[in-house]
């Protein structure tokens, strides 16, 4: 059935490929799939934030029943790596070695257990004797800097190309830019305003805890399966910590459930390759729920400063933001998270005369900040649209008003895009596509914005309060991401699309199955897909960044295009012809005097004439990050007696481009949300006044259940980059960059409770409450 | 320690003989903690065949047997249309369906678990204890017993005479242990008013039982919020909960009083 | 120690450790679709039946499964390709990490409530997370399920 636009197989809303599959329970995630056989591996973590080991005895846990093997700091390669799987070389600081003499935060590894099974392994964890010595930890990420107690005094730690890393002065990066001379804007600004904001520790809380398995195959070679969402850069970092060659190592992602960028770091994988490389058996690392939560990562928490300079006809003229970002006890992603803060929202008001970006990363005895869907983007987009309604609200203006006048618009650029990219420079990029004013729009009119007004008394000591905020991403990262898609006939017809790309249960195989299918003008279900196998699929960067439909597909587009081409070249001579008299519309190759249908002229390359294997590869370099927008409208209801906040309603428009899956589209936009609205409200990683996680469960770290959230209503509005495979843009992650804003927007319209610091708890609310902000609507 | 017996007594007495003399026998209720309880026993004495999952109706009293479940006190008609829906009103966001399926009165009861909605409930309705060994004592006396005497829990009763009973709570997402709650339950012109979750076990609120019984609704928040002691935990501070005490206890009073 | 059940209308004869969650005796034991997402009964990926009632197989105690019966979704084959389909034609599935669990509380649901709306919709299935779709697709894909069925 042809879509609109001529599209048969993009723009459709297709089952996911694997969706029956993993609903009847079909052995399909890394704890499925391990060998049977496989040792079980548990790490010794510490109960200090920041401790210096002095001995590990072992004796005791050795002697017990189904122990293998204790690995100390002092059994490994002293290597520095980060786990942080990013481009190569590492924007991240190597500030890491698989085992160190030093923890630095509790649960941090102290050393690891690998036994026959679970129960001995952990019986054996318990048994490990491990003398510390207690040092003071920083605990406080405003003390960190220049703080007497340094967390990385350790030599051979470095950074890969200049990031600002000052580990003495416990700084793991720091960055600054400026365009234009934005004191002297200020300071001739009708209105400045000066605001403080602080976004929290968030955890991903993928449902399928951390899981990695290893195995030697029969070539001596270690095999990796593991839930991550980079398999190449696990690879190469993995080689490089245990001091082998890339190709001894193979990495293998199987079904993964949810990463959110939880997995974009290594975790158990360097712990089971000690396993089995010692033991020559199979071993395997599920992570408790408790280990998730204190020794993975978490979303970097930061705290941003804010000065707005504006007209009083709702000009913006200067934006600052300054902020400090805590990367807890490792660097991961330490420099580039914070970029984005600045990165992914201030081009949004590229009509500034002046801009100014700047801060450092901290080191904390604190799990490790690391990569978590909207990173940097929602901590900026909090501050930055909490700061614009301030301003709308001194202002006297409508809040999408000044908005309006200030955005971004089509045919117009932003020198910071040039200037920022992650962890290096950007790359100057015209926008081609952006339907923020029909994302607005729509937005209003589904919010009831101009009909209901700002604030309602609903019942008596009960309001309503609608509140908004604009969003922008990217679509990868610009000279950095990078992937490729190998297509290969079958006979009878049938195509294997190889791709490296990583569904970490978003739908891309789907998304990628269906660009190939479009491309060749075939049906989606004879698009046999195959991903994320470091040997036996071509390379990807990896799941992250919003990359994979907008680089990834355009790598299956290139490769199917090239298919095309071979299937009319072979075509023609199989029916005597031309190529370029030739045709191809998917089912026959169709020329002057007659047609072979693929289906015969496959079977026929493989077992009959001019026998030959059609195999083509499109690899595909991001050159540009279209941004996608979004325009999100909340509608709160708060009790003034308690404080409550009860989302009632969100409303979010966005511009991704063409959906290549509208269905799946949609619902990365509404999970997005969702968690977005979590953070706003509910989540929040929290510690003792030891350093000790006071939420490392499911039931003291609330994640949004069903009841939680409302009927969130997720629009795409109709829009075209022409830089994009079928004119798509990234959908992954701007879906969770609003909330936050729009939610502490729609508190502060309420009950006039401005709640900075995040999340907009009811005690929060309570103590903000003052007069109602103004009507200026 | 790793659990090496599992036992199932088809009896409370059993079950009392079971743990008596073996410091290293424990109780299994519900279960619903078990892959994080630290496995400080190696026998596990489970009552769920020990007949104790009755609800039973007397004239004047309810009888709740110790393993019925928090999903059989929103389903069992006997337990649902109890002091208008009390019972069932105050587990009905805890976690989920699968979990109320699991977590039974006594288990929560014995565990003496702060946090548990149920328990201020309990002794709103002014609940007694019925224990294998020690009979039958009320509720407040039960939790205000420091010394852990092995004992199995019976059942809790309940009166069974025209009462109305009210409930108010706050959660951070709906599913969750209370950061606040509180019960009011009015038998003619008295009124029982317990809140929990302060995060302290929960308590009787006397000086608002006796404005509630004057009728004076925000007196009886107010003299709540003042009478009892709060603290902070990782779901609110010591003063939020006191702030918002006076209006979750008026809350109840006006609707028993309504 | 020896148990006796009955998994998904067969019986199965298993050696379970006195302190094993039924949830790592099925895993231990082949059954996969049960998943391990939370060890604290709060997250609802591996509920099962247990003599027809939903509850989360990591806070049951092995043992208690002795003679009775244990239903997972390799035995509600036909309602998780229904409820599957009408996932995926609302594209409600993502990780799939919760799907199996979702199934189980869902066939329970409707053998429970006659017709529930939304809200109730919402409340029985509250116990079962999910991380990736925010739930509003899920909760269609439900309801149309719920219709098919009747």
């Amino acid at each position: 059935m042809k879509q609109a636009g001529g599209m048969s197989e993009v723009g459709r809303s297709l089952p996911k490929i694997d969706a029956l599959g993993l609903v009847r329970g079909t052995p399909a995630y890394t704890d499925d799939l391990a060998p049977r056989e496989a040792l079980c591996v548990v790490a010794v973590r510490s109960p200090h934030a920041h401790a210096r080991i002095l001995s590990i005895d072992a004796t005791a846990a050795l002697a017990l029943p189904g122990v293998l093997a204790v690995f100390t700091w002092k059994d490994v390669p002293r290597v520095a790596v980060t786990r942080a799987g990013q481009g190569h070389p590492e924007p991240s600081p190597r500030d890491r070695f698989i085992l160190d003499e030093y923890v630095r935060h509790v649960g941090d590894e102290a050393a690891i257990v690998a036994a026959e099974t679970e129960e001995q392994a952990r019986e054996a964890v318990r048994a490990v004797r491990v003398e510390y010595e207690v040092l003071a930890p920083v605990l406080d990420f405003e003390t960190s800097l220049d703080n007497p107690v340094v967390l990385h005094p350790e030599p051979e730690i470095h950074e890969n190309f200049p990031i600002g890393f000052e580990p003495r002065r416990n700084v793991a990066s720091a960055y600054s830019m400026h365009v234009g001379d934005v004191d002297a804007v200020v300071a001739g600004a009708e209105v400045v305003l000066r605001r403080r904001y602080y976004t929290q520790a968030q955890q991903h809380v993928a449902l399928e805890p951390h899981c990695a398995c290893t195995w030697l195959d029969v070539h001596g070679r270690l095999n990796v399966m593991s839930s991550t969402q980079t398999p190449w850069h696990v690879r190469r970092i993995m080689a490089r910590a245990l001091e082998r060659e890339v190709k001894e190592i193979r990495v293998v992602k199987p079904r993964i459930g949810g990463g959110f960028g939880g997995k974009q770091m290594l975790h158990g994988e360097l712990y089971c390759a000690l396993a089995t490389l010692r033991t020559g058996r199979p071993a395997k690392m599920v992570y408790t729920r408790r280990e998730v939560f204190e020794a993975t990562n978490t979303r970097h928490p930061m705290r941003l400063d804010v000065t707005l300079g504006a007209d009083r006809d709702g000009t913006l003229r200067a934006i600052d933001l300054e902020v400090l970002s805590d990367t807890g006890a490792y660097g991961e992603h330490a420099l580039t998270v914070f970029m984005v803060a600045g990165a992914k929202t201030l081009p949004l008001y590229n009509k500034v005369e002046a801009v100014r970006f700047g801060g450092r990363t901290v080191y904390t005895n604190r799990v490790p900040g690391g990569a978590y869907r909207g990173y940097g983007a929602i901590q900026g987009n909090f501050a930055l649209e909490s700061a614009l309604d301030e301003l709308a609200d001194e202002l006297g203006l409508d809040p999408v008003a000044l908005r309006e006048k200030n955005m971004i618009a089509e045919g117009e650029t932003s020198p910071i895009f040039a200037i920022m990219g992650e962890g290096t420079e950007g790359v100057e990029m015209i926008i081609e596509s952006c339907k923020l004013p029909e994302c607005i729009r729509r937005g209003k009119e589904l919010i009831g914005w101009d009909a209901k007004g700002p604030r309602r008394e609903v019942a008596p000591g009960v309001f309503r309060g609608l509140g908004m905020a604009l969003a922008m991403q990217g679509s990868g990262i610009p000279t950095i991401d990078m992937a490729a898609a190998t297509l290969k006939l079958n006979d009878f017809g049938s195509f294997n699309l190889l791709i490296g790309a990583t569904d970490l249960g978003t739908g891309s195989d789907t998304i990628l199955a269906q660009i190939a299918a479009e491309t060749l003008g075939v049906a989606t279900g004879d698009i046999i897909v195959y991903a994320s196998d470091t040997d036996r699929t071509p390379f990807d960067t990896g799941a992250y960044a919003s990359s994979t439909t907008y680089v990834s597909g355009h790598a299956v587009q290139t490769a199917a295009l090239k298919m095309r081409q071979e299937i009319l070249v072979e075509g023609a001579r199989s029916l005597g012809c031309e190529p370029a008299l030739a045709t191809f519309d998917g089912n026959e190759v169709r020329g002057p005097d007659g047609a072979i249908t693929l289906r015969d002229l496959s079977a026929k390359l493989l077992y009959n004439e001019h026998q030959k294997q059609l195999m083509t590869t499109g690899s595909h370099l991001c050159e540009k990050s279209p941004p996608p927008y979004m325009a999100a409208f909340a509608e709160v209801e708060v009790d003034a007696a308690t404080g409550e906040v009860t989302l009632v309603d969100y409303v979010a428009v966005v511009d991704c481009g063409q959906a290549i899956n509208p269905n799946l589209a949609l619902v990365q936009v509404e999970g997005g949300l969702a968690q977005g609205i979590g953070m706003a409200l509910w989540e929040e990683v929290v510690y003792g006044p030891q350093g000790h996680l006071r939420t490392r469960d499911l039931m003291s770290y609330k994640i949004p259940g069903r009841e939680d959230i409302p009927s969130i209503r997720a629009e795409l509005v109709e829009s075209h980059e022409p830089s994009g495979p079928y004119g798509a843009k990234s959908v992954g992650e701007i879906g969770i960059d609003t909330p936050p804003a729009a939610i502490a927007n729609a508190v502060a319209a309420a009950v006039g409770a401005r709640v900075r610091e995040l999340p907009v708890t009811p005690e929060k609310v309570l103590n903000g409450m003052g007069a109602p902000r103004g009507q200026n609507r | 320690m790793a659990v090496r017996a599992y036992l199932k007594p088809r009896s409370p007495a059993e079950a009392l003989a079971l743990i008596e003399g073996d410091e290293r026998a424990a109780l299994v209720g519900g279960g619903a903690y078990l892959r994080l309880a630290s496995r400080g026993y190696e026998t596990a004495v489970d009552l769920c065949e020990a007949g104790l999952d009755y609800l039973r109706e007397e004239s004047e009293a309810l009888r709740i047997g110790a393993m019925v479940t928090y999903r059989r006190l929103e389903t069992d008609p006997a337990a649902r249309n109890y002091c208008g829906g009390l019972l069932a009103r105050c587990v009905g966001n805890i976690v989920g369906v699968q979990v109320r399926n699991i977590v039974t009165v006594g288990g929560t009861v014995a565990g003496r678990y702060a946090f548990a909605n149920l328990t201020t409930a309990l002794l709103a309705l002014g609940a007694d204890v019925v224990l294998e060994r020690g009979g039958r004592k009320p509720l407040e006396q039960f939790l205000a017993d420091k010394a852990l005497v092995r004992d199995v829990l019976v059942e809790v009763v309940v009166p069974a005479v025209p009462q109305r009973g009210a409930w108010q709570d706050l959660t951070r997402v709906r599913a969750d242990f209370a950061v606040l709650n509180a019960a009011a339950v009015r038998r003619g012109d008295a009124v029982r008013i317990a809140v929990g979750a302060r995060p302290g076990a929960a308590r009787l609120a006397f000086a608002a039982m006796a404005a509630a019984g004057a009728g004076d609704a925000s007196g009886a928040g107010a003299a709540a919020a003042a009478e009892l002691d709060f603290g902070d935990d990782l779901r609110a501070s010591a003063a939020y909960r006191r702030r918002v005490c006076g209006t979750l206890v008026a809350r109840a009073v006006e609707e028993v009083l309504a | 120690m020896n148990i006796s059940l009955e998994l998904n209308g067969r019986r199965a004869d298993w050696d379970v450790e006195p302190g094993e969650a039924l949830l790592d005796a099925l895993r231990r034991h082949g059954v996969l679709s049960v998943k391990r997402g939370c060890d604290t009964a709060s997250c609802g990926t591996c509920t099962v039946l247990l003599d027809g009632m939903p509850v989360p197989s990591c806070a049951v105690p092995a043992p208690r499964a002795d003679g009775r019966a244990v239903t997972t979704v390799e035995g509600l084959p036909g309602e998780a390709a229904r409820l599957g389909a009408c996932l995926a034609a609302e594209g409600a599935d993502q990780c799939g990490f919760c799907a199996p669990g979702l199934v189980v509380a869902v066939v329970a649901m409707s053998r429970e409530l006659a017709d529930p709306d939304e809200a109730a919709i919402n409340h029985y299935l509250a116990g079962n997370l999910c991380r990736c779709g925010g739930y509003v697709s899920q909760t269609r894909a439900i309801r149309r399920y719920l219709q098919e069925a009747r």
